[in-house]
């Protein structure tokens, strides 16, 4: 396969193909091509745009649609609740990624430096597959302010007073993530990626004198960068998009202090107001449009770069 | 098999040759001939259901179930309906996303339950109406003398299935006022006997700690708490001196949390008082399920409670839940309506019916066959003879009373033809007591059936919510004053960016019998929140633009 390529890809081979292969060969990659096209096309673009054409209408159940032009945006910008969302969600998502994100990479890396036995047994420990409502309602009792585990360690064990937890408006979206860096995040794919790296290049780096550290910096982090680049970019998108656990936990309370915006689309939805909801996801669609781009302006993925 | 201990009546007779003569017709000469046995010419009709309340039935049900004579019911109306043909399809109708999605394509069932799309309040309900998500089955309903099927407590209960002159929906459900479920046993360890209706939430603070023990608490409440404590102040989000009307063509709503905010901090610290002083209730913030299959009830089932929040409907569930039967739950527990405000106001409706819509992309033909079918099953013939096969199958009331929650929006509540007994009595007498005593208080006024339906439905409720679920459970410092301002305004802003889409004349005029008929009912009920509340209210807020 790797002969007919270098044959495929040097000139004179090209230009010695009859013509009637080369648009053979062009139908091929196009019917290829198709079906990626339109499920990108229907499934994508096409709802993106129709959304934007219907955050400038009214956007009823049914019936005619009322040309509205930037109404909707202007009562959005105008509304409270809206930049209080934003901000709520921009914190979510930097603790979000903060703390779900790096600290399974360097996780990953003190696993691999272990003994293989008690290295499997801790990878199974910490990819226990669990049910998401299970995992719910078991944190549901743990911060249960009455009866909770946590409770009873804060009050019975270190004798403090009794504390809130998903009640405490300054607290609630740090006891949110929490379970996400114990059950979750992406260290599968961190230690995936570690396993990959040949061995030889960290005994290289022992016999030229590498400790501990250097040998993360200069190997295990440069090696799994694309590994980071793809979750990295799959975080951003997925934090700044947050819904499902928040809102089995708080619904968004205590004072709306964890009520994310796509929690708050789904409020204004409830509230029969279709084109205020389409016209906020639409701000929301923008608003990780230019995370992403900047993330790929700033972050190269090739560690041979 | 028991047999019939009741002489034929005229019903059971058609009954009887309808189905006999479609027997013969079927054995004579195949399922086709048996629609011609029938007077409904015929038709080609298809009804895409989603399950309950019009399901295809099981097929071999076992005799004496619900589900058998619901199947028998059913293929009687299949055979008086020839060429209609009934399909499940897999939809989940109680999903708000998935059926505002299904209405807007044109794929919804053919009934699903109104209250869904409506948020499940007067004015979500009257404006998805006006936005087209409901068919509007005026001449249907008259067709099928529908009111005339209903309980009549029901059918003067119009603002959830009534805009105006125009019917969008057929009554199911009857859902009582809310309140509270209690333990007879614990409340007579305090020396009560009942609950009297007109207990305040006051009483209700002394007995809950009454009736605390190391083992128990004396409540268990969702963590809106206080929407359920504050609405008694006649404050809440739609709360009648909380919100007023303003005329003109901008939204026609303003919030107004300043007036009675000295209401609103001493509710909330009776709420506190409650849940971290006294340590008598069982809540916290993330117990949002008060049904009968909550976190509440189980508690209650448990007897680790001694009270717990629900509807009358729940009351035949958590018999079932406790392996009880009605009589025993009856003689467990009693139900009774949420205490009153410290001026005697409640804001609970004696009666709300849970209504279903019709999907506003049927034909003519397959309304009128959606209607008939649904009226048929629930309120009229068919719900006759299923109750009846389960009667003749097993004679017990009892059995009736577990197939279908009890009390019905027909007219058979008390009693069914060709059925021996009262179904109150055998619902208990403690229990049917009570609710009688619950709705037989006077209708409260509901501004949806006042103004005409409104198509922008304005600021939604997430403000008021915010506030009160973190004034009842944080342990943060927080002023109820400067916070309920601060949720006036939000509001007020929020208020300020919509435009009404309804005549400002018809607003004006229903606006003023809507307050005429509130001065008229507090004079009459609640004399003291009549006098120190609502007349000052009206006085600085709605008479100045409605005289």
């Amino acid at each position: 396969m790797a002969a007919q390529a270098e044959v495929l890809d040097a000139p004179s081979a090209q230009s010695s193909v009859p013509s009637e292969v080369k648009a053979r060969r062009r139908w091929q990659l196009a019917l290829f091509i198709v079906p990626a096209f339109l499920f990108q096309f229907f499934w994508g673009w096409y709802p993106m745009l129709v959304a934007l054409f219907l955050s400038m209408t009214d956007a009823p159940i049914r019936g005619a649609l009322t040309w509205q032009g930037l109404n909707n945006y202007n009562r959005l910008l105008l509304d409270p609740l809206v930049p209080m969302a934003f901000r709520i969600t921009l914190i979510y998502a930097g603790l979000s990624i903060l703390l779900t994100f790096a600290i399974p990479i360097f996780v990953s890396i003190l696993l691999m430096e272990m003994p293989p036995n008690v290295m499997r047994v801790m990878m199974i420990l910490w990819f226990l597959p669990l049910s998401g409502i299970a995992s719910t309602l078991f944190w549901q009792y743990l911060y249960n302010e009455q009866f909770g585990l946590f409770q009873w360690i804060a009050t019975a064990v270190l004798g403090l007073p009794p504390q809130s937890f998903l009640s405490s408006q300054n607290w609630v979206l740090l006891w949110l993530i929490l379970p996400s860096i114990l059950l979750y995040g992406p260290g599968l794919y961190y230690l995936t990626g570690l396993q990959s790296i040949p061995r030889s290049y960290y005994e290289a780096a022992e016999i030229e004198g590498a400790g501990f550290w250097r040998k993360i910096w200069t190997i295990s982090l440069p090696r799994l960068r694309p590994i980071i680049a793809m979750t990295l970019l799959f975080a951003i998108i997925g934090s700044l998009q947050e819904f499902t656990f928040p809102d089995l936990m708080t619904r968004g309370g205590p004072n709306g202090a964890s009520r994310t915006v796509v929690m708050y689309i789904m409020n204004i939805l409830n509230n029969a107001r279709y084109g205020d909801a389409t016209a906020l996801a639409v701000m929301l669609f923008a608003l990780i449009m230019v995370a992403t781009l900047i993330y790929r302006i700033v972050f190269k993925a090739d560690p041979d770069q | 098999m028991k047999a019939y201990v009741h002489g034929m009546n005229r019903r059971q007779f058609l009954q009887m040759l309808a189905i006999g003569s479609g027997g013969l017709a079927l054995f004579g000469r195949g399922m086709p001939a048996l629609a011609q046995a029938t007077p409904a010419p015929p038709v080609d009709v298809q009804l895409n259901t989603s399950g309950w309340p019009i399901e295809m039935p099981i097929a071999d049900a076992a005799p004496g179930t619900f589900q058998a004579g619901y199947a028998r019911a059913f293929q009687t109306w299949l055979d008086l309906n020839p060429g209609v043909r009934v399909q499940q399809i897999e939809f989940n109708p109680w999903d708000a996303a998935g059926l505002r999605t299904a209405i807007a394509g044109g794929t919804a069932p053919f009934t699903y339950p109104i209250g869904v799309m409506g948020g499940w309040n007067v004015a979500g309900i009257q404006s998805a109406f006006a936005q087209g998500a409901f068919a509007d089955i005026t001449d249907v309903f008259n067709r099928y003398n529908v009111l005339d099927m209903l309980d009549p407590r029901v059918a003067a209960s119009t603002s959830r299935w009534m805009a105006g002159d125009r019917i969008f929906g057929i009554p199911y459900e009857v859902v009582s006022s809310q309140g509270y479920f209690y333990n007879r046993a614990h409340l007579e360890s305090i020396g009560m006997e009942r609950i009297p209706m007109s207990w305040t939430w006051q009483d209700m603070r002394e007995m809950a700690l009454q009736l605390t023990t190391p083992d128990r608490k004396g409540l268990a409440m969702a963590a809106y708490a206080l929407n359920w404590i504050l609405p008694s102040y006649g404050i809440g989000f739609d709360g009648l001196v909380s919100r007023y009307p303003i005329p003109g063509r901008g939204f026609n709503w303003r919030w107004d949390f300043t007036t009675f905010v000295d209401d609103m901090v001493e509710g909330v610290e009776l709420w506190r008082g409650m849940y971290f002083d006294d340590q008598s209730v069982f809540s916290d913030p993330n117990y949002w399920d008060f049904s009968q299959n909550g976190p509440l009830a189980a508690a209650f089932y448990d007897q680790r409670v001694s009270m717990t929040p629900g509807i009358s409907l729940f009351f035949s569930d958590m018999a079932q839940r406790m392996n009880i039967t009605v009589a025993e739950a009856d003689q467990m527990m009693s139900f009774v309506r949420a205490p009153l405000g410290p001026t005697g106001f409640t804001p609970e409706q004696p009666i709300t019916p849970s209504a279903w819509a019709f999907s506003p992309d049927l034909s003519a033909e397959q309304l009128d066959k959606g209607v008939s079918l649904f009226t048929y099953m629930l309120l009229g013939e068919g719900f006759i003879q299923t109750m009846q096969h389960i009667f003749q199958e097993t004679g017990d009331l009892g059995a009736i009373l577990r197939s279908l929650r009890w009390p019905y929006a027909n007219r058979y509540s008390e009693s069914i033809p060709g059925v021996e007994g009262s179904l109150s009595q055998a619902a208990g007498s403690n229990y049917s007591a009570a609710l009688n005593e619950i709705f037989d208080q006077p209708r409260l006024p509901e501004v949806g059936a006042y103004i005409p339906a409104e198509v922008n439905n304005g600021p939604g409720d997430t403000p008021w919510y915010d506030k009160i679920t973190r004034w009842a459970f944080t342990r943060d410092p927080f002023d109820v004053r400067a916070e309920a301002a601060e949720m006036e305004s939000i509001l007020n802003q929020q208020a300020s960016t919509f435009a009404s889409t309804l005549d400002e004349n018809a607003f004006a005029e229903g606006i003023r019998r809507y307050y005429a008929d509130w001065d008229a009912l507090l004079q009459q009920t609640a004399p003291l929140f009549y006098e120190q509340r609502f007349r000052p209210f009206y006085e600085l807020r709605i008479a100045p633009n409605f005289g």
